[in-house]
């Protein structure tokens, strides 16, 4: 049997534990709305009995660790829908931006600028030997020429812009590699054996875990001391125990000097480019857009610029102009590069029709200004399938490309919802286990408290009882 | 299953939003009056569309083609009736002093009579629409027909677009209409101006022989004026048809653009209010569920 001693020690350990889960519940609280935390709890354990003349006491509690709420399973399949989530809405967001371009409430679309191009082709017909009807003809085609320009340029911008955004991310990966392996370092430290997980550290890393899965591809799993080993697409490896691979983009010399992501991890003697391999995150869906969606659209513009004005030439070729042109043929309507992919870009308006709208050359036979016959040629171009190997017309190719790439978006926001309804609910099964309630925790205030009235009882009981041992003595 | 204050507050933030952005877009579509205000709000129909707005601003300017032919062939019908006229009073003229009892002067009279209906036909011939010259084939810009008779126009046939793949030629190639061809040559036969330039010579040198021969002459070229005359009528006539009929499909898409893109007015005013409704209740809901905790209670 102990002495009184003993017994104050109880009480002063109880009065501890009390403390401590009063203490938990404050930082809990405190907590709340951080993102990431995990509620911890305070786990007590009773000490080893000691036998005293046969008879085996208790000897009190000891906190014996302070642990988080955590499901690792459910954390896994978090960074594995975070994935999914980072390319669907990086791929909407770069969709809903270049859907600008195409907006079916501009009224100066392409579609619109060709028909009031052609339009001003029947007015010529009507007159051509007006000047009022050949200026219309020439400003309604710069209007076209513009809206090729309008849309070549602004999906260029688009590219670039999605440039820019990939190194900006790129540069926050790199960030978030360098922030797990310092956390890998603190971790190692703080570890002992009696608590063998450091929860505030192992959030604030689960956190930044979880941003990085949105990013890019990768996977993890936690080696010796708790530290996270993260590899990157093709076994790449961006963080082992305290060193972070260098992650960082390159401008490539083709592909129009766009950025090339890079992984160097000590492991091999060149840098990997990762740009195409990596299939998932924010990084996967911004690449795909840049490198497949508008690729894809800035060729259809091309295709059509290119197609009006090379069947727009041909005819206008073999026609005779007014007054200084009446007697010569063979001139362009439009000029343009001929190099490939670059029509859109360059096209602009014939170097002698800019000079003067009488060489806008339409008439089948000299000195004939009220012929008209080639003006018909050309309107007929407006109905006839030039487009995609003679299955199109000009409009329906358009309408035709602009409705797919509509189609795509429609697409896209659908899986984005899909996949941010998944994440939603593992989220709130993740913050079922791990969130702080209010309520709860005023519940185990109230618990604690009692419990540290009690504890105190013991002392001033103990107090007391020794009092009475001294006071045997007068 | 434990509901952390975190989870709530997110739950109470998702649908005041997922309220908001429904509330916004009914908002967007009340006042634009569209439908489809983004690609993506109905990608097919927005092509649709396209196509649509396409077929009206060619029939709007079929429609235009067609006002501005009707005006050339009016002009041109009533250059011929005029040269009609002249050619029949012409007729009368030779068909009276043919008869033996006029006298030399009162045909040499007659003759500047002629004189006049020469100069006539001569200008109506050279008539214009606009600054063109109607009867000059593509020399919209030079005179047609000499006094002397001559045709200095050519062949050139001016088709105008009335319909997706309909050109319509809607000037007359009025060259064997001032001028024999080969074959009236080979009969001896004459053009316009010249055979009233026989009148007049016939009526001037008193030979009634020739104002005979006139008179003949001029019969057959009354013939040539009023075929001339039935072909464009015939023109005019198909041309107008297919007016009625261009009008009538315009009305047609656009009432079916209007089915594409249009917002029904009414749905949208009610969808609005129920967003909007539906956003304050989200918004009071909110505002109660957050309230309460264990907490307010601790004394």
């Amino acid at each position: 049997m102990g002495g009184l001693y003993h017994t104050l020690n109880i009480g002063a350990e109880s009065l501890f534990a009390s403390r401590q889960g009063v203490d938990t519940a404050g930082h809990n609280i405190a907590n709340a709305q951080t993102e990431g935390y995990s509620r911890q709890r305070v786990n007590l354990e009773q000490r080893h009995p000691s036998e005293t003349r046969g008879v085996i006491i208790g000897n009190g509690v000891f906190v014996k660790n302070i642990t988080r709420a955590h499901d690792q399973f459910v954390e896994r399949q978090i960074n594995d829908t975070n994935q999914s989530v980072g390319h669907s809405s990086a791929r909407f967001e770069g969709l809903k931006a270049i859907e600008g371009i195409y907006s079916p409430e501009l009224n100066n679309t392409l579609a619109s600028e060709i028909d009031r191009f052609f339009n001003s082709l029947q007015d010529l017909s009507n007159f051509p030997e007006e000047l009022t009807a050949r200026t219309a003809v020439r400003e309604n085609a710069q209007n076209v020429v513009d809206s090729f320009k309008r849309i070549d340029s602004s999906l260029k911008d688009q590219r670039e812009d999605l440039n820019k955004r990939i190194q900006g991310e790129t540069e926050e990966v790199s960030t978030m590699l360098q922030e797990i392996a310092k956390l890998n370092v603190a971790i190692k430290t703080a570890e002992t054996s009696a608590s063998p997980e450091v929860s505030d550290l192992l959030d604030q890393q689960d956190k930044i875990l979880r941003d990085l899965t949105q990013k890019i591809d990768v996977n993890y799993y936690r080696g010796e001391h708790g530290m996270v080993v993260v590899r990157g697409p093709q076994e790449t490896l961006l963080v082992d125990r305290g060193f972070p691979a260098r992650f960082g983009v390159t401008r490539s010399l083709d592909d129009a000097g766009m950025n090339k992501i890079i992984v160097e991890d000590g492991s091999s003697h060149e840098p990997t480019d990762i740009t195409r391999i990596n299939k998932r995150g924010r990084l996967a869906g911004l690449i795909e857009i840049r490198d497949r969606v508008l690729p894809k659209l800035l060729e259809n513009n091309d295709k059509m610029a290119k197609t009006l004005a090379d069947e727009f030439n041909a005819i206008h070729r073999r026609g005779y102009g007014l007054k200084d042109y009446n007697e010569s043929i063979g001139r362009d309507f439009f000029d343009f590069s001929n190099e490939p992919l670059n029509a859109a870009a360059t096209i602009k308006i014939g170097g002698f029709v800019e000079e003067s709208t009488d060489a806008i050359s339409i008439a089948s036979s000299a000195h004939a200004p009220g012929d008209n016959v080639f003006v018909n040629d050309l309107l007929r171009l407006k109905e006839s399938r030039i487009m995609d190997g003679e299955s199109s017309t000009l409009q329906e190719f358009y309408s035709n490309y602009v409705g797919v790439f509509g189609l795509d978006v429609v697409r896209s926001q659908q899986i984005k919802e899909a996949d941010d309804t998944l994440s939603k609910n593992l989220n709130a099964r993740r913050e079922s286990i791990s969130g702080v309630s209010m309520d709860e925790e005023a519940m185990n205030l109230l618990k604690w408290q009692a419990n540290f009235t009690a504890s105190s009882k013991v002392i001033t009981t103990i107090d007391e009882m020794l009092e009475t041992v001294l006071q045997m003595k007068r | 299953m434990r509901v952390s204050d975190r989870h709530r507050y997110d739950i109470a933030n998702a649908r005041v939003n997922q309220a908001k952005n429904d509330n916004a877009s009914m908002l967007e579509q009340l006042s634009t009056q569209k439908r489809i205000n983004h690609l993506s709000d109905d990608p097919i129909a927005a092509g649709m569309s396209i196509r649509r707005k396409s077929q009206i601003s060619d029939a709007e300017q079929f429609l235009k083609n067609i006002d501005f032919s009707k005006g050339f062939i009016d002009r041109s019908e009533a250059a011929l009736s005029g040269i009609s006229d002249y050619l029949i009073r012409a007729k009368e003229l030779s068909v009276a002093m043919a008869n033996d009892s006029y006298d030399a002067n009162s045909r040499a009279a007659t003759g500047r009579e002629v004189k006049e209906i020469i100069d006539g036909v001569v200008s109506l011939a050279n008539s214009t629409y606009g600054n063109r010259y109607i009867f000059g084939g593509f020399r919209t810009l030079t005179p047609p027909v000499s006094r002397e008779g001559h045709f200095m126009g050519d062949d050139g046939a001016i088709f105008l677009q009335i319909d997706e793949n309909n050109f319509r030629q809607i000037n007359l190639q009025t060259r064997e209409l001032f001028e024999p061809n080969a074959e009236d040559r080979d009969k001896g036969r004459f053009g316009m101006v010249s055979t009233l330039e026989i009148l007049r010579q016939s009526l001037e040198t008193d030979d009634v022989q020739g104002i005979r021969k006139a008179m003949d002459e001029l019969e057959y070229q009354l013939d040539k004026t009023s075929s001339y005359q039935a072909t464009l009528g015939s023109v005019y006539n198909a041309i107008e048809e297919n007016s009625k009929r261009l009008e009538h499909r315009r009305e047609l898409t656009q009432e079916d653009l209007s089915r594409l893109e249009d917002a029904d007015v009414y749905k949208s005013s009610s969808d609005f209010k129920r967003t909007e409704s539906v956003l304050q209740s989200t918004l009071m809901a909110s505002n109660k569920l957050l309230q309460p905790s264990l907490m307010n209670f601790m004394q």
